[in-house]
């Protein structure tokens, strides 16, 4: 008994600790299975690897020169009307929207141009669909704002950052894939209409929901199970809009 | 409680480590789904009825061999000492190319041998081809510290140590370039392997298993030089360094691939 409490403990920990690269590289894998023969060979060209090898990317160089600056779009803030913020450019819709205008002309630009401007795509749409990726003033700050895993303190936005695999455990971006990745063509071609500030502003309604299904100082095991379902039904539901939208903006940016 | 806590260290010891002795786990999979797809048919039948079965579930069977008591005295098996003029001279059995030649010869004349050796000398050999492409896994006579040492990775946010991940040379190569990636099956590694490195693929078949070390001798002396015990590693540095992963993989692949295609041809 004692040694099954400790597994539990270690196995908790553990888990909350496997930040946001999971849930970018299933994102970014399942947007790969939609990417059209010519985007696909195109991203292959410039990254000499697949999408989902440089979906953590915007993470690991944030705060190294000279890529400071993109340590401030991986958030959009909304007000208390959910109207979007454009925070002086530092807002991830608003830089997708820069580098999908700069991609129109790809021909043009340099090869580091686009495969920096690659990376960032892969990671910014990814992210700004990350519940915890709105933020907003009539809300806690993330730093005072923590909730509970099997007992264990943790934020509110590791908490949404390590969501996919903390809520399928054991998962790799493949099975994500083939478990989750089953819209219709249809469902995703109403999902990818539009610009990342229209989709940005369904994120900044519809993500208010995540501070009511788990309040603050609330121990997430303990939730009532239609509680926990919905967590992971809105865990899914932004990974897969992450996902088309991602695949939409490189077959639309490499289409012949 | 205190046992509790017993525990939970302890485990949590034991997963941290698990994947931290050369390649890991991961990296002989993915070394070992490579080599597989480069086997002839005659290699790849021959290999998987001596085995029992693929090479990639065998792929880590010596590191098992370090944590019995019996067979402890393997664990200088898994590194090579480069000398002072830069080269794989050593004849000490205890050394990881020694090893590999000695059940390179073992299966050469497998017909001479019982076959619980031959399927030893065969995963063994699986191993130590990977194992001797690892950064890692290869220290220098005139470097004392090459053998595993403790150092600072900074996120780029401080380079002071107090704010940095410490960790040590071997986690950088078997975890922490295969972490980065998140939920990566083996398979997928495979793919960008492929993917960043096929071109150069049948450039890496040539040499011999000490000319192999010598190049990884060459390739690993300027990283350790550049990172001494106790230091603090940059993040960009940390990064630019996943290059030499890919590569060092891709070698590992091709190379153990010609080895067991020239056994059993």
């Amino acid at each position: 008994m004692t040694l099954a409490i400790a597994v539990a403990v270690v196995v908790a920990t553990l888990e909350v600790q496997a930040w946001g690269r999971d849930g970018h590289s299933a994102i970014a894998y399942m947007a790969e299975q939609h990417l059209t023969p010519q985007a696909r060979e195109k991203c292959h060209h410039y990254l000499r690897h697949s999408l989902a090898y440089y979906a953590s990317w915007q993470d690991h160089w944030r705060f190294t020169d000279p890529y400071k600056e993109i340590h401030y779009w991986h958030t959009s803030k909304v007000d208390a009307h959910n109207n979007l913020l454009e925070n002086g450019g530092r807002a991830a819709y608003v830089q997708i929207e820069r580098i999908r205008k700069e991609m129109k002309d790809w021909r043009s630009l340099d090869d580091s141009t686009i495969v920096v401007n690659l990376k960032l795509l892969i990671h910014m749409v990814g992210d700004m669909h990350c519940p915890s990726h709105t933020s907003y003033p009539d809300q806690p700050a993330y730093k005072d704002y923590n909730i509970y895993c099997s007992g264990k303190k943790t934020g509110f936005h590791k908490f949404w950052d390590a969501s996919p695999s903390y809520l399928h455990k054991g998962w790799t971006c493949e099975d994500f894939h083939r478990n989750i990745d089953t819209m219709t063509r249809r469902q995703i071609a109403k999902i990818v209409k539009g610009t990342a500030d229209a989709w940005e502003r369904v994120n900044g309604a519809e993500m208010r929901e995540v501070y009511k299904l788990i309040p603050h100082d609330a121990e997430y095991t303990a939730l009532p199970e239609q509680d926990r379902k919905r967590a992971v039904e809105i865990c899914e539901l932004q990974m897969l809009r992450g996902a088309y939208r991602l695949a939409y903006v490189l077959n639309e940016i490499f289409k012949e | 409680m205190k046992n509790v806590i017993k525990y939970a260290v302890c485990l949590v010891f034991m997963l941290s480590v698990a994947d931290a002795w050369a390649w890991g786990k991961r990296g002989h999979e993915v070394i070992s789904i490579l080599a597989t797809e480069r086997l002839t048919p005659q290699t790849k039948r021959a290999v998987e009825k001596i085995l029992g079965g693929d090479m990639r579930s065998n792929s880590n069977w010596l590191d098992g061999l370090r944590t019995q008591e019996a067979t402890a005295y393997t664990n200088h098996w898994h590194n090579t000492q480069i000398d002072k003029e830069g080269r794989s001279s050593t004849q000490s059995e205890k050394d990881g190319i020694v090893q590999l030649e000695r059940n390179i010869e073992i299966l050469r004349h497998r017909a001479d041998h019982s076959d619980s050796l031959v399927v030893a000398a065969l995963r063994t050999v699986i191993h130590l081809v990977g194992d001797l492409h690892c950064v890692a896994c290869i220290s220098f006579e005139d470097i004392p510290y090459s053998d595993n040492f403790t150092f600072y990775r900074s996120d780029g946010k401080s380079m002071k140590k107090e704010k940095c991940q410490k960790m040590t040379w071997d986690k950088l190569w078997s975890k922490w370039y295969f972490d980065i990636h998140g939920i990566f099956s083996s398979e997928m590694f495979a793919r960008e392997i492929r993917m960043c490195q096929g071109d150069k693929f049948e450039e890496y078949m040539h040499g011999t298993p000490r000319t192999w070390v010598e190049e990884m001798g060459r390739e690993a002396r300027p990283l350790i030089e550049y990172i001494k015990p106790d230091q603090v590693l940059d993040n960009a540095t940390s990064y630019n360094w996943e290059l030499i992963h890919e590569r060092c993989l891709a070698k590992a692949s091709v190379r153990l691939a010609v080895v067991l295609n020239d056994i059993f041809k």
